[in-house]
């Protein structure tokens, strides 16, 4: 392991090095470097104008900070200052030599410029570093095309300047830290290794970015994964808390100019949620316009668009966790569904009983759009298409855990945890029954889903208006009045308020829950015309017709006494 | 957590070299900088501070086996900038000489106006004398240099290798007698 890992740093992939380790950790400075120019004779050097000299060191630090990959090493110059080089006096002194080249720095033949950096053996903390250019040997130019016996300045400074910050030489023969860098000016820019080692090194600043080829658009959802993925953020500018998990991102461009909403669902494990400002195809955790602070929960940011911006979604994992998830956005529209969420892996037939359990099948969706609980538990979906105009019911019968039922929309051959069309959540093994309006030749998605993760056999029944399906054929007793007990319990053994004896010259009642206090005459708690029905188990006082069913949902309390 | 055990691991094994822009000297070229050339064993070193100015430095006593070429005493104190601190701090001229006590060198050493001796050129002035059982062997480490040659288009990076020998007969037969100027 050891050998894989030295092998691994010595290649040329990673070449760079730092000066010195303190415990394992590098020698660099710790925040701003404040550097200065020695000025004792009316002149940086003689050789050079004051701005020329000044423009070269400072180009020669700059190219560290503006590494393409973003790193975090900030320098100033703080002025001129008497003071030439001293390792004591903590002045970050940059000097130029011309009278007499100190012993022990080299050769004055020899040594160009030398760095003698200072700094805790207990941290590594560079806190004081010198600069002394040989300018009795060498004359320096800032010229790109270095003539006779010149030495190109800021070449010079760029790699000493490498030093400074705490890096060694490199073993890359391209870098600017490489030993015997390759001529002419070309060490004042940065080669890959430089910049893989200041940021390293130095992160932050514009910080470590994250991209990604996945794309979402307005009004859209995706499924997917952040298992696998590159873990390079650690941090983001508007959470205090790290994400050690490996991200996925997606690009997103809004089409609208106002609130869109990003959710995340569908997650097994802490993963949050981030939008960013796009920077060139990346993330940018500096500029983090949003996040989502659930723990295990959904999330959810509602992201302020402008028509035409492109963002970056980021799902990233708190404390190294990773997850599957859904990722939907929200234009106006409403999100989609990703594709092959929740798809129907069986058909429901009006009249025709059938038996399952919701064991083994996936768990995509865990919050629909009209419940207010969590739908943690795998299901199990039905596809039914209604054979005629009318109320249809389903009901959910033989539990032996708690399930529910719910009916969406069809998106595609799957259900649409934001198309509910109705929903039944009764407590504990207590049966489920939805009705709706139907519509000829139109699908719906049934779905059977645990509550809290729950798993069960299911006995499933459809009972249909007249059409191609025929309805309520396997209720003849319908007719039969005067034997209908009017409890829910007759025919296909629950009321299913199509039965004019189930009701008492009300209209159809397609929400009654087949219970035995159902035939009171009274429509069901939130039956929306035309809309869904969501039945309650202790029953209630009717709702006002017209409510939404958003805002049935929301005044509705989920099993208060049911929590296991 | 495992990035920063790789990141721990990778610095730990990291090299140990320091690093300095320095041009390349040949042996003629650097005997002409030195005072002499010396075969000797390292001493001892001491941290001493500068009153004046508060610089410190190390200064270690070499005991000169020969003069290979030119003149040193008998034993010679070498001054580097480099050492630790009380206040645990540690700073040094980066691509200097790093010697051991009791290690063998052969070393071109330059006595300064300032009455100290140093290494003419830093690492390139230093070989090291390792005795590997049966295979002793010669070396010179330019680790921590950017090496340049002065050239008619000026000053320009080189690509230089340290010579090493097989034995140290060989590297003393090279450098005997070579024209020490370092000293007028």
């Amino acid at each position: 392991m050891i050998a894989l890992v030295m092998a691994t740093m010595l290649s040329d992939a990673q070449a760079w090095a730092p000066l010195d380790t303190c415990g394992g950790w590098p020698t660099k400075w710790h925040g701003t470097t404040t550097w200065r120019m020695t000025n004792v004779g009316g002149s940086y050097y003689s050789g050079l104008n004051d701005a020329a000299v000044l423009n070269a060191v400072s180009d020669g630090f700059q190219v560290w900070s503006d590494a393409a990959c973003c790193s975090d090493f900030a320098h100033q110059f703080g002025g001129d200052t008497a003071i030439g080089w001293n390792t004591n006096d903590n002045t970050n002194a940059i000097e130029f030599e011309e009278n007499s080249w100190p012993g022990g720095m080299g050769g004055v033949n020899s040594t160009i410029a030398v760095t003698t950096p200072v700094y805790s053996l207990g941290n590594c903390e560079i806190f004081n570093a010198d600069q002394l250019y040989n300018a009795v040997g060498f004359d320096f130019t800032v010229s790109n095309n270095p003539g006779w016996n010149d030495t190109d300045l800021q070449s010079i400074t760029a790699h000493e300047n490498g030093h400074w910050l705490g890096l060694d030489h490199s073993n890359s023969p391209d870098a600017t830290m490489y030993s015997t860098y390759s001529g002419g000016i070309g060490d004042r820019t940065l080669h890959t290794d430089d910049e893989n080692a200041v940021c390293t090194m130095y992160p932050g600043n514009c910080g470590p970015m994250c991209e990604g080829t996945d794309v979402i658009a307005c009004d859209d959802a995706v499924n997917g994964t952040t298992v696998g993925g590159a873990n390079t953020v650690q941090t983001w500018a508007c959470a205090n808390w790290e994400t050690s998990g490996p991200e996925a991102v997606y690009s997103f461009t809004s089409t609208v100019t106002g609130d869109v909403a990003i959710q995340l669902t569908g997650l097994n494990d802490d993963l949050d949620l981030f939008v960013t400002d796009d920077d060139a195809g990346s993330c940018d955790n500096q500029n983090c316009i949003a996040s989502g602070t659930a723990y295990t929960a959904d999330e959810e940011v509602i992201l302020p668009a402008v028509a035409g911006t492109t963002y970056q979604i980021v799902i990233d994992g708190w404390g190294g966790a990773s997850s599957s998830f859904s990722l939907g956005t929200d234009c106006g529209a409403g999100p989609g569904v990703p594709a092959g969420d929740c798809a129907s892996t069986a058909t429901l037939n009006c009249g025709v009983p059938t038996s399952g359990t919701n064991a083994g099948g996936a768990n995509e969706v865990t919050l629909f759009d009209c419940a207010q609980w969590d739908t943690t538990g795998p299901e199990k979906v039905f596809a039914l298409t209604a054979p005629g105009d009318g109320n249809i019911t389903i009901d959910l019968t033989g539990l032996d855990a708690d399930l529910d039922l719910f009916v969406t929309t069809d998106a595609s051959g799957a259900c649409d945890e934001n198309g509910c069309i109705g929903l039944s959540g009764n407590n504990n093994t207590d049966p489920e029954q939805v009705s709706f309006a139907g519509i000829a030749g139109v699908t719906y998605m049934v779905v059977i889903d645990g509550y809290d993760g729950a798993v069960s056999n299911f006995d499933l029944d459809a009972s249909c208006p007249a059409g191609g399906g025929g309805e309520d054929t396997d209720e003849p007793e319908d007719t039969d009045e005067p034997t209908d007990p009017g409890d829910g319990t007759d025919g296909n053994g629950k009321g299913d308020g199509t039965d004019p004896g189930d009701d008492t010259g009300l209209p159809a009642d397609p929400g009654n829950d087949g219970t035995a206090a159902e035939d009171d005459g009274a429509m069901d708690p939130y039956y929306i015309p035309g809309g869904c029905s969501c039945t309650t188990g202790g029953g209630g006082p009717a709702p006002v017709f017209g409510l939404t069913l958003l805002a049935a949902a929301l005044t509705r309390r989920r099993r208060p006494s049911a929590t296991p | 957590m495992l990035r920063r055990l790789l990141l721990s691991v990778a610095l730990m094994t990291a090299f140990p070299a320091m690093a300095t822009s320095v041009v390349a000297l040949d042996i003629v070229e650097q005997a002409g900088e030195s005072t002499a050339i010396v075969d000797a064993i390292v001493g001892h070193s001491i941290e001493v501070v500068d009153e004046d100015t508060g610089q410190g430095y190390t200064d270690t006593t070499l005991h000169i086996h020969s003069n290979v070429a030119g003149t040193a005493p008998e034993q010679i104190r070498i001054r580097q900038i480099k050492g630790e601190r009380p206040d645990g701090t540690r700073f040094f001229v980066v691509g200097d000489a790093e010697v051991e006590e009791g290690e063998r060198i052969v070393a071109f050493i330059r006595k300064y106006p300032d009455g100290f001796w140093y290494f003419t050129a830093l690492n390139q002035s230093v070989w090291h004398v390792a005795d590997r059982g049966r295979d002793p062997r010669v070396t010179r480490s330019f680790d921590g240099l950017e090496m340049y040659r002065r050239t008619e288009r000026g000053v320009l990076p080189a690509n230089e290798s340290p010579q090493n020998f097989d034995t140290l007969s060989q590297l003393l037969s090279e450098l005997h007698g070579l024209p020490c100027e370092g000293a007028r």
